[in-house]
């Protein structure tokens, strides 16, 4: 028995020691755990009930905290267990044991923790001067406990921003960016619009903001379309301030137009705080994904950079692993382009050279995945947790992959029925 | 328009036709007593026929019948009868003087049947109320229907809010309502039963599941049917009510008949108007410096709801081309502020939805229409429907009254809003009801309707404006008997539905289904039912129906709303097999009392079920056909008279709604399947009891004192097997009496209720998170002169 009680806290010690070192290198700007024992973090697994959770869905999404996601951990379900979202959305922040976000009212900023099947609101701020809707906006850490919010305003001609303290959720500032609507360049098409979210990110090495725009002529039905290239601001983090205002000529649209990176991941950052982002070019009918580059220090994005060459669809999401590598979730057109088409697919990018490989278990490619709308992969503790559903399987299975060894083994599952929307790690209370 | 043209051209050639068929003469008169004093009621009947009449308040009648002799017997309690025989080849006057009777009548008990109970026993599961005796507290037939077996009213907040009504689990665009058999919607779509003057109405009837033929419908779970007065009298029909929450109502209906042509006017208005500025329990507001929530009570602020319909009717009745014959002119406008969003945490302060429609219509009725024994009835009616959302204002309100200068508007979070719905409607119904022997008839119905949806915004320019059309047509036969001496009746029906959608939109088509419907096409499909009655005897009978019921798209599920909604032509009608089987009867254990009794067990078994499903484009939804629900249910009432003085009745819904989608969107195992629909009351009951005291104070004189009580079992939001149990949103149970008094004298003619609705003041939600109010109080003065 004691013989065992050694073993066992020497595996605790070994683990911790194990994290200490993960966390050294990781100056990611973006809201991410802190690497440490897994023991004081939990993952949170968002499931739905019936059809997708998320966006204008009514759909229920139940949040069920585990304490690890490894194959003895068995089928993960929410029958009888979890927290319901309620009035939160499944879009949200979060950070450290708390979430954030803009509630369905839409009428406050709101921090919460989900704790003991509960939502418990820890403090909310009611909107001062600048509002915002549920869903519609984008956000950047500037520090621990400094939170900016931003989106279009209601007719979409402005860009609004807030910043919060997230220690008691107040309005520490409010104002408008100093942009002008781009001008358009498609003939015949007027700018009235800007993205409704647009992407924020901070990058702290640089110590800029930067937010990532489009031009739209406005229409919200059939006829409505994307007039410019997008755009790159780059702003003075304590006053938002407009240092410079650039196009980009190397994609057409930036991921997270609409929603930020409220669910996906589209911007990630290496040690040497580049900012790699999630970008797409239309091309006959056919969203070609790409990742550009911004070295740090620089404003515009690095023309000789390509970081997904040879796309065959959509990029989605984009997380950092450590070492030059990153971890991406994209889709193949020619294999259905619907939010169940199961054509999407995991593979592990070598940044400096744009070399990706399909994520593989067993000497075998994984088989694409169903879920346009998701984030099912988290990155923790030198190892990211990669949800996949594919069509012959009948749970959604977890694979870990091990960033330093590069090693692919199967955890967890998560019941089949329910639709497994989205997983966040979170430091327990 | 043109159709509205052509079938009107089509109903006057039809009366002209049948004035050279029909060739009656008249016989009218006066029946008086020994005094020359006026005797009303008196019945003048053709013997050996059904033909008949009865005598006005003024003792006159009038009375067609074909040239010959024929024998006509003067009728009336308490004197004596007349017979006489007349040759009749032209119209002739004729006085009756009446002596009275100095027979003896030995004592017997006389059970009538109203027309309601009449129909709650016909073969189909209908339930009918009375509206009349309560008419003197009723405030609006939405406290009635919520009141019955089965049937359960969810309303969002107070007077005018929104509404959903359910007949045994199906809810929403699956029930259809109607006045008088024509679609209540062509008095405009504002027009509800929440707003309708109560006193323009008769009774209610409400078929659960099977749907007779005759009204034309494609209703997929019930219809409502609200018969209004058919007075042969004049009288004039007014009463005023006010409340809490500044609450005004006022209605207005009457009849003129003018004698000398037999012109009939009725007009008919009803005004509705609140404040709503009921207290809201326990919610979030700002503090007095705005920066922290606290929670309070505060009053609602942005609720003011405005109706108004106003219909003036003439025509004729009993002439020799048209046993009736009206045109009607109507129009209705609503006016409501919105205080909250779909929960009452989203709190507006300056939107509001107003909506008007006009109405033209006619319909005509003629029995005996070119051959004996059949009987037309025709209604033509187009309806300007035209309705604003006004959401304009750069605020966001909060409980507390206050708001703050916003960047977007309040309900859509987005440009500046005035967003217009022009829905023209136009109804051509004609049936034809053939009786080919005494228990054997024949109804043959047709009904088209044409929709128009015309939308666009004045200021949102992201707005594309659309403007698409669905055209219907239902025809539906129905053959009933009645047998063994009325104790079986049965009754077959057909009906063929036809879709006439007209597309024009050719874009996306692998989104739309375009590429496999195209343009201007129609669709047929068929539904059928039957249903049975056997009554052994009075006090058991036993009743069983069952219909292949189908619900066409409307235009927005089938044509998209042009902006987040894409369109579907390919959607399906959905479908569902609907059973009843049902027990009652009517027991009279006692001299004076009575006991009615019916206990239903049903089954809905829904497929293709229209519902929303997000696509792949973002914030972008579409109608899509989903296997959906299966519904089993029972359900139970009871109804005690003693002497026409105390009335008690109960009854309890038992309803058991589970989903029957196998697969979820990516082809595997829904965790739903066969789970118990969520956010739907399953368990729900109500309880009545009034005395009347007659004779109190002065002669002629009523005193009613009532009390109900609703009951509804709490339920879950989401679906119960999914999230923690005791942590689920979930809509609290409802105990909720009310109670109400009044006093009638002068034979009804004046009317004082006092009600006080929620006299407990519960916390009631019938939605979640949509408040209702408390306790509100009530007085409503009626006269009724004829």
């Amino acid at each position: 028995m004691k013989a065992f009680k050694f073993r066992w806290l020497a595996f605790l010690v070994a683990l911790i020691s194990l994290g200490f070192t993960a966390c050294s290198d990781d100056d990611d700007s973006k809201d991410l755990p802190e690497n440490g024992t897994e023991s004081q973090y939990h993952f949170d697994l968002f499931l739905t009930v019936g059809k997708h959770g998320g966006m204008s869905s009514k759909n229920t999404t139940v949040v069920n905290s585990v304490d690890k996601l490894t194959a003895d951990k068995g089928i993960i379900t929410i029958k009888g267990e979890g927290t319901e979202l309620g009035d939160y959305s499944m879009e949200s922040i979060s950070k450290g044991k708390y979430y954030y976000q803009i509630p369905s009212s839409n009428d406050r900023f709101v921090k919460y923790q989900i704790e003991d099947n509960q939502i418990w609101e820890i403090a909310s701020s009611p909107f001062k001067a600048n509002t915002y809707k549920v869903r519609s906006y984008t956000h950047a850490w500037i520090d621990d406990n400094t939170l900016v919010i931003m989106a279009a305003n209601g007719d979409a001609s402005q860009i609004i921003w807030s910043k919060l303290n997230t220690d008691n959720m107040s309005i520490l500032s409010e104002g408008t960016l100093d942009i002008p609507l781009p001008e358009s360049e498609i003939a015949g098409e007027e700018t009235r619009k800007f993205t409704t979210s647009g992407i924020l990110t901070y990058n702290k090495k640089a110590g800029k903001l930067f937010y990532f725009y489009y031009g739209k002529n406005g229409i919200s039905g059939r006829g409505g379309k994307t007039t410019t290239k997008f755009y790159t601001a780059v702003l003075n983090p304590t006053t938002l301030a407009v240092e410079s205002n650039k196009r980009n000529s190397l994609a057409d649209e930036m991921a997270g137009s609409a929603y930020g990176e409220l669910m996906q991941d589209c911007v990630t950052y290496d040690e040497a705080g580049n900012l790699y982002l999630a970008a797409t070019i239309i091309k006959d009918e056919m969203e070609e994904g790409h990742l550009l580059r911004i070295k740090n220090g620089e404003t515009d994005f690095d023309t000789t950079y390509e970081g997904y060459p040879n796309a065959d669809g959509k990029l989605l999401t984009i997380q950092y692993l450590g070492n030059g590598k990153a971890l991406a979730y994209a889709r193949d057109d020619a294999s259905g382009t619907m939010i169940d088409s199961y054509s999407h697919y995991y593979s592990i990018i070598d940044l400096a050279t744009g070399k990706r490989e399909r994520l593989s278990y067993g000497g075998k490619e994984l088989a694409y995945s169903g879920g346009r709308f998701s984030q099912r992969s988290v990155v923790f503790n030198e190892k990211a947790y990669i949800g996949v559903n594919t069509e012959a399987d009948a749970n959604a299975i977890i694979y870990i992959y091990d960033t330093k060894s590069g090693t692919v083994e199967k955890g967890a599952e998560v019941a089949g029925e329910f639709y497994f929307d989205m997983i966040r790690v979170m430091e327990n209370d | 328009m043109k159709v509205f043209v052509h079938v009107f051209l089509l109903l006057v050639c039809l009366s002209q036709l049948s004035l050279t068929v029909q060739n009656q003469v008249t016989l009218s008169g006066k029946v008086t007593d020994r005094q020359g004093d006026p005797l009303p009621l008196v019945t003048i009947a053709v013997e050996n026929t059904t033909s008949g009449t009865y005598t006005d308040d003024n003792g006159y009648y009038s009375l067609r019948v074909s040239p010959g002799k024929h024998t006509f017997v003067v009728s009336s309690l308490g004197y004596k009868t007349i017979r006489t025989s007349l040759d009749l080849q032209r119209d002739k006057t004729l006085d009756f003087k009446l002596e009275e009777s100095s027979i003896n009548l030995k004592s017997v008990e006389v059970y009538g049947k109203t027309q309601s109970q009449q129909a709650r026993e016909s073969a189909l599961s209908v339930n009918a109320l009375d509206v009349k005796p309560v008419i003197n507290s009723l405030n609006n037939l939405n406290e009635l229907v919520n009141r019955t077996a089965g049937v359960k009213v969810r309303e969002e907040g107070g007077v005018g809010s929104d509404f959903d009504l359910s007949i045994n689990g199906l809810s929403g665009n699956s029930i259809r309502y109607f006045i008088d058999g024509v679609p209540l919607d062509s008095k405009g779509s504002n027009v509800t039963l929440a707003n309708l003057p109560v006193n323009l109405i008769d009774r209610v009837e409400i078929y659960k599941g099977v749907v007779p033929a005759s009204l034309g419908t494609d209703a997929l779970g019930g219809a409502v049917n609200i018969i209004t007065q058919a007075e042969k009298k004049n009288f004039l029909d007014a009463s005023y009510s006010i409340g809490s929450f500044h609450t005004h109502r006022a209605d207005l209906n009457a009849q003129f008949v003018e004698r000398r042509t037999g012109l009939i006017v009725r007009p008919t208005v009803g005004i509705n108007y609140s404040k709503n500025d009921y207290r809201m329990k326990d919610v979030q507001m700002r503090n007095e410096t705005g920066d922290q929530f606290i929670y309070g009570n505060p009053k609602r602020f942005h609720d003011g709801y405005f109706s108004l319909l106003a219909q003036i009717e003439a025509g004729i009745t009993g002439k020799s081309w048209a046993d009736e014959f009206f045109v009607s002119a109507s129009y209705s406008q609503t006016d409501k502020e919105l205080q909250t969003g779909s929960v009452q945490t989203k709190v507006y302060g300056m939107a509001e939805r107003n909506s008007d429609a006009w109405n033209l219509s006619a319909r005509y009725n003629k029995s005996n229409f070119m051959t004996e024994g059949l009987t037309l009835k025709a209604t033509l009616s187009h309806t300007w429907d035209h309705s604003i959302t006004t959401d304009t204002a750069y605020r966001k309100y909060y409980w507390d009254g206050g708001y703050i200068v916003s960047q977007r508007n309040e309900i859509r979070g987005n440009a500046p809003s005035i967003l217009h719905y022009k829905r023209p409607l136009t109804l051509a119904r004609a049936n034809l009801d053939y009786r080919l022997h005494e228990h054997h008839s024949l109804n043959l119905n047709y009904q088209l309707s044409r929709t128009g949806n015309d939308r666009y915004d004045d200021l949102d320019q992201s707005f594309e404006p659309s403007n698409d059309a669905v055209t219907k047509q239902i025809i539906g036969l129905t053959y009933s008997q009645s047998l063994f001496d009325g104790k079986m009746q049965n009754v077959f029906f057909a009906k063929d539905y036809v879709n006439h959608p007209n597309i024009r939109q050719t874009d996306q088509p692998t989104v739309t289904g375009s590429d496999r419907v195209r343009g201007s096409t129609t669709q047929n499909y068929l539904g059928y039912g039957a249903g049975l009655r056997y009554q052994f005897f009075d006090p058991l009978a036993v009743k069983v129906s069952y219909e292949h019921s189908v619900r066409l798209p409307i235009a927005r599920e089938l044509l998209g709303n042009g902006t987040t909604i894409y369109a579907n032509v390919a959607l399906e009608p959905e479908k569902s097999n609907n059973v009843n089987l049902a027990l009652f009867g009517t027991w009279h254990p006692a001299g004076r009392h009575t006991l009615y009794y019916e206990a239903n067990g049903f089954l809905r078994y829904v497929d293709n079920y229209i519902q929303t499903s997000v696509i792949e484009k973002e914030g972008m939804m579409q109608y899509v056909n989903d296997p959906a629900v299966h519904i089993k249910g029972v359900e139970g009432e009871v109804r005690y008279d003693w002497d026409g003085r105390l009335q008690l009745v109960a009854n309890v819904s038992y309803q058991d709604a589970r989903d029957r989608q196998k697969y979820k969107e990516d082809g595997k195992p829904s965790a739903t399947y066969d789970n118990h629909v969520p956010n739907r009351p399953w368990l729900f009951g109500s309880a009545e009891a009034s005395y009347t005291f007659h004779g109190l104070l002065q002669r002629d004189s009523k005193l009613r004192i009532g009390c109900t009580f609703q009951w509804v079992h709490w339920y879950f939001l989401t679906w119960e097997a999914y999230g923690n149990r005791d942590t689920k949103a979930r809509i609290p149970s409802q105990h909720i009496c009310n109670a109400d008094i009044t006093y009638s004298w002068k034979r009804d003619r004046y009317n004082i209720a006092l009600e006080c609705s929620n006299l407990f003041d519960e916390t009631a939600y019938d939605n979640y998170k949509l408040q209702k109010p408390g306790r509100a109080c009530f007085a409503k003065f009626r006269i009724f002169i004829n």
